[in-house]
């Protein structure tokens, strides 16, 4: 007469619960083992130390101007007159000092172009005197010139002139003038 | 009976034989102690010193500050090293993936070319393990670690970075004992 199978509980059987048990009992024990000594930061050999230095948020400055027109002027030009041009407010609203230039383009060229001579000058609070530079003449798409420097916050009025030479063609009669553009650049000096 | 009488006697005699007179039942034998000594392990901890500074032209930074192309960041900490062990020896370094990874070493910060270095002052045993800023420590004292962040000026990205926020995530200074020549 045969006995009815009945699960296995030997431990020695691998299929047995109690051994599964076991086994799962001794590999939660290795894993807690391990957490634990990376949570307290223990070295297997040797001791060790750490400590950490502070973070640091900063936001980054600017380099900025800022340009107001404070007296729009369309002058009209005759050969050898020279006449009061626009003025503009002028201000380094950034946070590093700027070596302002000043350059003057055209959008195309004509007997006018030819003729004409735009000046300019920097001064802190009208157009009369000069304190950062001497005046500087500009031609339609020449080069440009560096008049002064200004620090952060630093502010004055940019003056104008124009000059229509006198040896301008009699041909330049009637001409309109094509786009000026005044360009002001301001490049960190430190 | 009077044999079982006498080798009992002669039994308890020789047992009282053994016990008093602690000799050896069969070869002579001699035992000594080792004197007691105690030992106090030795030491070796980083502690912070007072209050760690980032500063900008050798002044502490504040709310206001904006660093520009051409700046330079410092950041200073005092440390005390605490070393004690006869024939101890550890290095301090930092730790890998930190702002400074080497002398020198130029790297790019959330759009700023920074170059960036680190100094110990004084060095405690006037070496540095080539160039991952690692230095051998024989002997304690107190030291100062000199983070510099450098803003290369001049580079492309440098206007794009105007106006940017720039992390400079804490750096890890790990000590770390080494082992010595048996």
């Amino acid at each position: 007469m045969s006995r009815p199978s009945t699960p296995t509980t030997d431990r020695r059987d691998p299929r047995s619960p109690r051994r599964r048990n076991a086994v799962t009992t001794v590999v939660i024990a290795a894993a807690a083992i391990c957490a634990g000594a990376a949570a307290s930061q223990s070295s297997t050999a040797f001791w060790n130390d750490a400590e950490t230095t502070e973070a640091l948020t900063v936001t980054a400055g600017t380099a900025a101007l800022s340009l107001d027109v404070t007296e729009q002027r369309t002058p009209e030009l005759a050969p050898g007159a020279t006449i009061e041009g626009s003025t503009y407010a002028l201000q380094n609203t950034g946070d590093v000092p700027l070596r302002v230039t000043l350059a003057l383009s055209a959008s195309s060229e004509n007997l006018l172009t030819a003729a004409t001579t735009l000046h300019a000058w920097f001064t802190v609070d009208d157009c009369a005197g000069l304190v950062y530079a001497d005046v500087q003449a500009l031609v339609p798409n020449g080069a440009g010139f560096a008049f002064g420097d200004l620090e952060p916050g630093e502010s004055g009025v940019l003056c104008t002139e124009l000059t229509l030479a006198s040896t301008a063609s009699s041909a330049s009669s009637g001409q309109t003038f094509p786009s000026l553009t005044l360009t002001i650049d301001g490049a960190q000096t430190r | 009976m009077n044999r079982i009488v006498t080798a009992g006697v002669a039994l308890v005699a020789a047992l009282a034989l053994c016990s008093t007179g602690a000799g050896s039942m069969a070869f002579w034998q001699q035992s000594a102690q080792t004197t007691e000594v105690s030992f106090e392990t030795g030491e070796l901890r980083l502690e912070p010193v007072g209050t760690p500074v980032w500063a900008s032209r050798g002044a502490p930074l504040d709310d206001t500050f904006r660093p520009v192309p051409g700046d330079t960041l410092t950041y200073t900490q005092e440390f005390d090293l605490l070393m004690a062990g006869t024939t101890i020896a550890a290095t301090i370094r930092l730790a890998p993936g930190t702002v400074i990874t080497s002398a020198g070493s130029s790297f790019t910060l959330d759009g700023v070319a920074l170059t960036g270095a680190a100094t110990f002052t004084p060095d405690p045993a006037a070496s540095q393990v080539g160039a991952d800023q690692a230095w051998t420590v024989d002997s304690g004292g107190r030291f100062t670690l000199t983070l510099t962040l450098g803003w290369n000026a001049g580079t492309a990205v440098d206007d794009a970075a105007q106006g940017a926020t720039i992390t400079i995530n804490p750096s890890e200074l790990l000590l770390v004992q080494e082992a010595t020549a048996a």
